[in-house]
């Protein structure tokens, strides 16, 4: 409750996957960028759908865990986000699959609440830190550093 | 930067000591610190001040050294910043003001923070960086000023005669190069000298210990030592070279001309005698230095003008389909030129990188010398092929695995002079380090006459590892059980001390390999010795390959790594279960698909028209793969493949294509080694 | 067995001191400051000594001669943060046979120690 007498102010970018709609702040974003043809990586993790050339630098195309579509499904074009990643050793960046951008806003991030609602959410995806309860149904934040897990062993 | 508690390996016991200490530290440092701000006028004059001083100069110290020995940053580098505070207030540089204690007693608070983070296991606050600098400043204002007051006139050395001084009968003129890379280097440089003067009668050097006190060799150089006799090369060579940061040792006789003059360091050395034991290839052609970031910068930029080449090139090929030949043809032979080019710009470049196994071959000698010493086994070490050149970033790569694998044999492959004797061999074995390049790879064996490796307790350990059962062993050949030694968790830490004494097990020898596309394997000659093999690649950031399409994708395969390519009609296969086996070059080899080494991918490279075999081969065998299209030969620029994908077996990296599309490149060995782990998953369920 | 005697006054450089080099067979005894080092290493008469040189009481400079005085053929190792250059100069020509600097690696300090027992 106190919480709403702090305001915490920030750009933010919404977005739609599956209906669902998501917001993630603004800084993390380099461009948004449509994704046509890309290379399957064989052996890759499920939310990898493939990689694309940005300029020179590969980029993971991943999807959101816990909304990855059919394995049979055809890849469609596609609009995705091309999120930096925080990472000590590396320039890390993923692009983000989204069905559609809906607006770049403030959003006040101090009125983020920790309820039920985000327990729910956070079993879809690990990248959830948040949930903006707003008029129109609930807004799931993301945290970039979500989208890419630490190194896990691969075929351990 | 983050930094998480974590990433310090403490046991508990160290742990609970480390974090006692810097409270206690603290609480110390805090209780001098509030007296400087309370007595800010008068503190440091006061009786037992100077006691205060260095009690809260010696807590940042231990503070720092505690710290830095861990790893610990964030704390090693606010304890530096105060360290260097302190010295200047000991010193009476700076004065002990309030602002000065209140600077301190915030670090104090910072350091209090980080402490009792580490002791939770919680996430590190992020320090301070305004703090850090504010002391910085302070220090360096005071240094400032103070310098050029600091010169020490200490005289040990001069009476040894002075520079340019002629030495009666006959000299020897020793030039030894102190590496910048060392600790301290001025030191080396003196205990070099030191040296000197202990094998010779008389001395001098340039520069002079008393130079090296006013502050000569502080980023090390080289150093012109003139001795008279009773010398001996082989023994100054040994001794010097037993001196950590000494990288170079060269002889040359003296007229006693050379030392004369501060030009000393550019003078001639008698190339003609230089031929003793320890010394190293001159470095007297005409060279500058180059930042190796530049390089980098360099080789990047040529890469990327490679891809833009071969991009221009797939577009004439498109200019021609459109029925502008002429155009197309001559602009074709302006892009053949400028490949020519580039080519040779790209391995020029290349070759600014590599640098002679040398640099790495010789710290191997004074560890070998050292190991048989400590071990009590008798042997001889010898190197081979250090003239063979390797891309310097892989030199850096593999400088742990060999230490390792060297001390692996000293440890395992030699037995104890009386069980060779007994087994009918010298009583002193040989460890052999050697290295050659093999077509595209750079090869390096370290081997020994040992008794070899005993595949039974090698299987016998890996059942009591849980990491084979008896119905896999079965099935296994000889090589797979070998193989079974780099797997994770083989070496445990019960066996740490039992095998060389190091934390590292032969699976993080394979990792830093592997790390650098390179591959690791071992040989074994039962009662004869055994020998590891690591095969490198020659360059880091291109690959001469045959790009090959599967399932309608394009893959880039390593030419290196290619036996043949085999049109699939021509053939007629065999079936050995639900493998079908090739006949090639009189024996039969496994013949597979891609998606056999992705089992959970496989709905997505399945669907291809196959036409080719492509003939890979493995470190000792050769197998088939299954391609629809041959798509030619080009040099793929190497780029890594992040996370979250990152280390896929059998694919290592990928490449961009000219026309802007990702290939990713198939490593054939991890692929075959993916295949066989799967295969041993799949048998032990 | 080689005896070494480590000399700090942080108890936990001690601590990963005894760890390393008991590990590898040796025996260690310790000093805080550099007049327990001296009388240390009157009674037990090390091999080899590895000695701080910021020390309270008595700083390792100071134990070094007196070592040094004691018996002319003390093998004393200085360990140094960098950045005392001057102290380390000092140090060995004062008869002091290596130094290693802090942080250490521990294979640096085996070597070290390995090469001077020998």
């Amino acid at each position: 409750m106190s919480s709403k007498e702090k305001s915490e102010s920030r750009s933010m970018v919404t977005f739609l996957i599956h209906g669902q709609e998501y917001g993630m702040k603004t800084e993390a974003i380099r461009s948004i960028i449509p994704v046509g043809d890309m290379t399957f990586v064989p052996g890759a993790p499920p939310s990898v759908a493939g990689v694309i050339n940005l300029r020179g630098d590969i980029i993971p195309v991943v999807e959101l865990e816990g909304t990855t579509r059919d394995d049979d499904a055809p890849w469609e074009e596609g609009l995705a986000l091309v999120v930096e990643i925080p990472d000590d050793a590396e320039d890390l960046a993923v692009a983000l699959m989204v069905d559609e951008v809906t607006q770049v806003d403030r959003a006040d991030f101090a009125r983020i609440e920790d309820t039920d609602e985000l327990m729910v959410a956070r079993d879809r995806a690990d990248a959830v830190i948040g949930v903006l309860s707003r008029a129109d149904g609930p807004l799931l934040i993301l945290d970039p550093a979500g989208l890419v897990p630490e190194e896990k062993e691969v075929g351990a | 930067m983050d930094w998480d508690s974590e990433d310090i390996e403490l046991s508990e016991e160290e742990l609970i000591t480390l974090v006692a200490e810097a409270e206690e530290e603290l609480d110390g440092a805090e209780g001098v610190l509030l007296q400087m701000e309370a007595a800010s006028d008068s503190f440091g004059r006061r009786a037992g001040d100077e006691e205060r001083l260095d009690t809260l100069f010696r807590a940042m110290h231990t503070l720092k050294g505690n710290a830095s020995s861990v790893g610990w940053e964030a704390m090693a580098s606010l304890a530096h910043a105060a360290e260097d505070l302190m010295q200047g207030v000991r010193d009476g540089t700076i004065a002990p003001s309030g602002d000065v204690a209140d600077l301190l007693l915030r670090t104090v608070d910072e350091m209090r923070s980080l402490t009792s983070a580490l002791a939770e296991g919680g996430e590190m606050p992020a320090v301070s960086a305004s703090l850090i600098r504010d002391m910085q400043s302070i220090s360096d204002r005071a240094s400032e000023e103070y310098a050029g007051d600091s010169r020490s006139d200490s005289d040990l050395f001069r009476g040894g005669g002075a520079p340019g001084t002629a030495v009666e009968g006959s000299a020897l003129v020793v030039e030894i190069e102190v590496s910048e890379e060392t600790d301290i280097p001025a030191v080396r440089a003196l205990q070099a000298i030191m040296a000197c003067e202990e094998m010779g009668s008389e001395l001098v050097s340039d520069p002079s210990k008393d130079d090296i006190d006013a502050g000569a060799m502080e980023d090390g150089g080289r150093i012109l030592c003139r001795i008279s006799e009773p010398w001996e090369r082989g023994e100054i060579a040994e001794a010097l070279h037993e001196i950590e940061g000494v990288i170079h040792v060269r002889f040359g006789t003296s007229t006693g001309e050379d030392l004369a003059g501060e030009s000393g360091a550019e003078s001639e050395v008698d190339e003609g005698k230089s031929a003793d034991a320890g010394i190293a290839r001159s470095a007297d052609t005409r060279q500058i230095r180059v930042d190796v970031s530049l390089m980098d910068r360099l080789m990047n930029q040529v890469v990327e003008m490679v891809i833009t080449r071969n991009r221009l090139s797939s577009l004439i090929e498109t200019l021609s389909d459109h029925g502008m030949r002429d155009l197309s043809e001559e602009m074709q032979a302006t892009v053949e030129q400028m490949a020519g080019i580039t080519t040779t710009l790209q391995e020029d470049i290349m070759q600014t990188r590599l640098v002679p196994l040398d640099s790495l071959f010789r710290r191997f000698p004074r560890m070998m010398r050292n190991l048989k010493k400590s071990s009590g086994k008798e042997f001889h070490f010898q190197t081979d092929g250090g003239d063979t050149e390797i891309d310097r970033s892989l030199l850096d790569a593999i400088g742990d695995p060999m230490i390792h694998l060297l001390r692996n044999a000293v440890d395992h492959g030699i037995e104890d002079p009386e069980v060779r004797r007994g087994a009918g061999k010298d009583p002193a074995g040989t460890i052999r380090l050697s290295a050659f390049r093999q077509e595209n790879f750079i090869v390096v064996e370290v081997s020994d006459d040992g008794g070899g490796l005993d595949v039974e307790a090698i299987a016998a350990r890996a059942r009591a590892r849980g990491l084979l059962d008896s119905d896999a062993e079965r099935r296994m050949s000889e090589e797979d059980l070998l193989d079974l030694l780099f797997s994770p968790g083989f070496s445990t830490s019960e066996s740490v001390t039992e095998i060389s004494g190091r934390g590292v097990g032969l699976d993080v020898v394979r990792r830093e390999v592997e790390d650098v596309n390179g591959t690791v394997i071992v040989e074994n000659r039962p009662g004869r010795g055994s020998t590891f093999r690591l095969s490198l690649p020659l360059t880091v950031t291109t690959v001469r390959s045959l790009l090959v399409e599967i399932a309608r994708q394009v893959y880039v395969i390593p030419l290196g790594s290619i036996r043949e390519t085999i049109r699939l009609e021509a053939v007629d296969l065999h079936r050995t279960g639900d493998t079908p086996m090739l006949p090639f070059r009189g024996d039969f080899i496994p013949l597979f698909r891609l998606r056999d080494f992705f089992p959970d991918s496989s709905g997505a490279i399945a669907g291809g028209d196959e036409k080719y075999i492509v003939v890979l081969s493995m470190d000792r065998r050769d197998y088939g793969l299954l391609v629809d299209d041959l798509l030619g030969e080009e040099e793929s620029v190497i780029k890594p493949l992040r996370r979250p994908i990152g280390n896929i077996p059998g694919l290592s990296s990928a490449t961009i294509r000219p026309d802007g599309s990702v290939a990713l490149i198939l490593d054939a060995n991890g692929l075959f080694k993916e295949m066989r782990r799967t295969a041993r998953r799949a048998i032990n369920e | 067995m080689n005896k070494i005697l480590v000399v700090d006054d942080a108890e936990f450089m001690r601590l990963r001191y005894r760890k390393l080099l008991s590990a590898e067979g040796f025996e260690i005894v310790e000093a805080g400051n550099g007049q327990e080092a001296v009388h240390a290493y009157e009674k037990e008469r090390p091999d080899l000594v590895l000695m701080d040189i910021t020390m309270p009481v008595m700083d390792g400079l100071e134990a070094l001669k007196q070592i040094r005085a004691l018996d002319g053929g003390a093998r004393v190792v200085m360990s140094s943060a960098l950045g005392q250059q001057r102290v380390v100069l000092s140090a060995i020509k004062e008869g002091a046979k290596d130094f290693l600097v802090k942080p250490f690696k521990p294979e640096n300090v085996l070597d070290t120690v390995r090469k001077h027992l020998a």
